[in-house]
């Protein structure tokens, strides 16, 4: 069956950017960093809300750090996720299943959670951190089953 | 739930963990996993592994009703 993973030399790379970048954009996201007016360059919009930016065609203002953090957490979380292991075979093609399975289930529980307990706009901020909750939920159980993996059978010849 | 004789052939021709791994191409762990019942390997890998032991599928691997 043809692999659509990653080659194993992207492994440490983009785990070592993704789990920096999520400490990063958790510490700003927590100070309450104004993002709008930071970092302000033109940049073209498929679609925007006036009240965020000038009118001037498909170009608007904006803060990009966001922006910028968004698309670096979520390839570099991608990579890594899904990157082959050095020697990847049919069992860790299960664990990283199970832990898919697994995160999707947290993930959404808590979703569904949030939207019956949360309201106005602390409800924004569930749909911001669900951005990034379901990669970061699957990269540590994998990671943590992974390890378990690993130290398996040490004590065996 | 799936058994297997894996860890009484594999004694019968004096061959580690490490050294089947290599030749099935799967890690160590992968075969300690198969040996301790908690993962039961594809067909394609169950097969390989009867065949290199010259046994019959289900002289290595035993289908155990649960009860």
């Amino acid at each position: 069956m043809k692999s659509i993973l990653f080659p194993y030399r992207y492994k440490k790379i983009s785990g070592l950017v993704f789990y920096l970048t999520t400490i990063v954009g958790a510490i700003i996201y927590l100070i309450d960093f104004e993002f709008d007016s930071n970092f302000v360059v033109k940049i073209p919009a498929l679609i925007y809300d006036p009240i965020i930016g000038n009118k001037n065609g498909i170009w608007i203002e904006n803060g990009i750090l966001d922006e910028l953090i968004t698309v670096v957490l979520i390839i570099s979380g991608i990579i890594h996720s899904f990157s082959r292991e050095k020697m990847e075979d049919e069992y860790i093609s299960s664990i990283r299943l199970q832990a898919l399975t697994w995160s999707i289930y947290v993930n959404y529980s808590l979703v569904l959670l949030a939207t019956l307990l949360i309201f106005g706009m602390a409800y924004f901020h569930v749909m911001i951190i669900h951005l990034f909750s379901l990669i970061i939920l699957f990269n540590i159980r994998f990671q943590l089953k992974l390890r378990t993996y690993y130290k398996s059978g040490n004590d065996e010849e | 739930m799936m058994k297997n004789r894996i860890r009484v052939l594999r004694a019968e021709i004096n061959i580690s963990q490490e050294e089947l791994a290599n030749q099935m191409g799967v890690s160590r762990q992968t075969i300690h996993a198969i040996e301790n019942n908690k993962y039961a390997p594809s067909l394609t890998l169950g097969m390989r592994i009867a065949k290199l032991f010259n046994k019959a599928v289900e002289e290595v691997f035993q289908i155990e009703e649960e009860k």
